[in-house]
């Protein structure tokens, strides 16, 4: 890509009164992006999946520059964000969660971004009701390059949810996340992927976790098109603990593929992941799940569970667990499983007078469902749930 | 009236190790109706829950000679979901723990799948009858809320097979080993429960090692089981004599050519 063109385009995705600062982000962003690599997805070949180049563009749609912020917290786009509220974006927007731009998807989606979220729950700030954010409206193009930036404040706790719709324009989505939890803070994050199959998808999403912190967070993997997805917790306060929940499903000829990573950076701090899959027709599944203790992170505990259960001969699935541990004083330990439907639970209900089709489901939505029940939030914890329902039965 | 009736049944199983198939059973013959209970008592290795499995319908279990009969239909064909369906109910030695399914959810789908697609049962009468039997068996109604016998101690688990048998109300019910590993206090409590459904409409099969559970359920017929096949009946002082002299005094009388393993015969 020339020089010459490559500036046009930036230029074509600035948001209005955008701040200098923030413009040479992208810049930087934008000359990296020619001399960094793809990112690497272990035993997922993306290559020709079109990521991380721009589409031709659809019809501009007018940014509906709402801010939706109250007494208790700012919510706005990024758009508003980065001019009214510009001293406390610039704080965190790249700052703390993301912070290096090591590979070329992140520098496209930073260059390129053109939506997104800002949310800042200010410190000792109790909500009682969870925020949801679906994103699209304040999409400006076709293509989704978006960047949530969402803030906990110190001693805050809140639920919060994030998801799209699937009738969603473009063809392709960048999408990055940004999650700060200052000390003491407590969130429940749930994230749910519902694109259409005929989208290639990109996620990123960086949680950092300060001292004493809690992340619960819960992601439902459930688009029907392309997916690769980065998901990292750094746990980097002491005492803090963060548990990744992550339930997917593959069918027809998707490929997912899913680093989830959980770093262990101070001491005493707890990292779980859990990852459950369900493959289905001749689709493609991959959990890599990614532990990592630094030295001198001493007490922490990392544990991984990866599970895949595999329903047709013709789908592939890959479950790697890796553990880097650089530290002897903890506790950590891996299990991994790709298996089929177990013969003794399904005579076990059938027994009962179940048919093998209700025995099946049962067994399959029990596997998969397990996360789906521990939401507290009944309202989300439905529509998670809906969206499994939907992805299982016409996926 | 309905009966069950087990004729010259001869089962055989591939060992899992070796994939060589063995004969279990060697010509079982019983017959059982509604209003009555039995009792099978026999040495551990002789094939009770073998014959359990069997009549339930498990595809492990190969029926070489031999029908399995409710009321004069042969059984052999029919899938075990059928079999169920059917009136069967078989309290498993060793029930499968599935995590994910809470008991209340596998309990509503057990209980629909015995009505029509378009008439589930209304969750009221499910309720109430669930709080109905949780309350015969002294169990608490978290209990519904737990995932199917998973983490559960073993008394925990017989009790939520006695749970299933009184929400499903099946015709004929093979308990095997309900006594196994239970204290005295969750043996009175199970044999609760399974004294509520004894009546003129229900019939039970009771497999036991023990004379213990038959102090609690009190059994019509006892017979007993060596080398794959019932080589006595008798009534409930069969079971007394078995206390006294053990399986081997009733093999050396009966002149029965089997190895007893079990130390404590
Ligand atoms: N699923 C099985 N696979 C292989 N062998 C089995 C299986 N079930 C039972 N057997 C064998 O059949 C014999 C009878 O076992 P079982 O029916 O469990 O006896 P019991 O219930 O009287 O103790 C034993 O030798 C046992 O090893
Ligand atoms: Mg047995």
């Amino acid at each position: 890509m020339s020089e010459a063109i490559g500036k046009t385009k930036l230029h074509a995705a600035l948001f209005p009164n955008e701040p200098t600062w923030f413009t040479d982000m992208r810049q930087r962003a934008f000359e990296e992006m020619q001399i960094t690599n793809d990112p690497r997805f272990a035993k997922v070949d993306y290559r020709n999946w079109g990521l991380g180049e721009l589409s031709a563009e659809g019809p501009t749609k007018d940014l509906a520059l709402v801010d939706h912020s109250t007494d208790d917290y700012i919510l706005c786009p990024i758009a508003i964000a980065m001019v009214k509220y510009e001293k406390l974006f610039q704080t965190y927007y790249m700052k703390k969660a993301l912070t290096e731009l090591s590979d070329r998807l992140i520098n496209f989606s930073t260059a390129f971004v053109n939506a997104g979220n800002f949310l800042y729950v200010p410190e000792n700030t109790k909500l009682a009701k969870p925020i949801c954010l679906n994103q699209i409206e304040y999409s400006q193009t076709s293509d989704e390059i978006s960047h949530n930036l969402i803030v906990l404040g110190e001693g805050t706790q809140a639920t919060i949810c994030l998801d799209n719709q699937p009738e969603q324009a473009g063809e392709k989505i960048h999408r990055i996340s940004e999650i700060v939890l200052e000390a003491g803070s407590h969130l429940n994050l749930i994230t749910v992927d519902n694109f259409s199959s005929n989208k290639a998808v990109y996620v990123n999403r960086q949680a950092y976790v300060g001292e004493q912190a809690k992340l619960d967070w819960t992601i439902g993997s459930f688009s029907d098109g392309n997916v690769v997805a980065e998901m990292n917790a750094e746990l980097v306060g002491r005492r803090s603990t963060a548990t990744i929940n992550n339930a997917a499903i593959t069918s027809g000829t998707q490929t997912q593929g899913m680093n989830t990573r959980l770093t262990n950076l101070a001491p005493y701090t707890t990292g779980k992941i859990r990852q459950r899959g369900v493959v289905l027709d001749q689709s493609r599944l991959v959990f890599n799940g990614i532990g990592k203790i630094v030295h001198g992170a001493h007490g922490t505990i990392a544990e991984q569970e990866n599970r895949l259960l595999m329903l047709s001969d013709q789908a592939s699935g890959d479950a790697n667990p890796i553990l880097l541990i650089d530290e002897n004083d903890v506790e950590a330990g891996h299990a991994a499983s790709v298996g089929r439907l177990d013969k003794k639970q399904l005579y076990y209900l059938m027994s009962r007078g179940l048919s093998k089709e209700v025995a099946k489901q049962l067994v399959v939505r029990g596997f998969i469902g397990i996360f789906a029940k521990e939401i507290t939030n009944r309202r989300i914890r439905e529509a998670f749930q809906k969206t499994l329902e939907r992805k299982l039965t016409n996926g | 009236m309905e009966t069950l009736e087990i004729k010259d049944l001869h089962v055989s199983v591939k060992d899992d190790d070796t994939q060589v198939e063995k004969e279990i059973l060697t010509g079982v013959n019983l017959v059982m109706h509604t209003g009555e209970v039995h009792a099978i008592m026999g040495p551990n290795g002789t094939g009770k829950s073998t014959l359990s499995e069997t009549i339930m319908g498990n595809p492990h279990y190969h029926v070489t000679q031999g029908d399995i009969l409710l009321n004069d239909r042969s059984l052999l064909t029919e899938p075990v979901d059928a079999r169920a369906r059917a009136g069967l109910f078989l309290a498993m030695q060793y029930p499968a723990e599935i995590k994910g399914i809470t008991n209340m959810e596998f309990l509503r789908a057990a209980l629909n799948a015995r009505r029509p697609d378009d008439q589930p049962i209304p969750i009221k009468d499910f309720l109430a009858q669930l709080d109905q039997a949780l309350e015969i068996l002294n169990m608490t109604s978290d209990m519904a809320e737990r995932y199917l016998n998973e983490g559960f101690s073993g008394g925990e688990r017989k009790r939520n097979e006695i749970l299933q048998l009184l929400m499903i109300k099946p015709t004929f019910a093979i308990l095997d080993e309900l006594d196994s590993g239970l204290d005295i206090d969750a043996l009175q409590v199970v044999s609760k429960g399974v004294n509520h459904v004894i009546g003129p409409d229900f019939g039970t099969l009771m497999i036991t090692h023990y004379k213990r559970i038959l102090k609690y359920i009190h059994p019509d017929q006892v017979h007993v089981m060596m080398g794959g096949r019932i080589v006595k009946t008798g009534d409930a002082t069969l079971a007394d004599r078995l206390e006294d002299e053990g399986y081997s005094g009733l093999r050396d009388e009966l002149g029965i050519d089997v190895d007893l393993v079990d130390s404590e015969v």
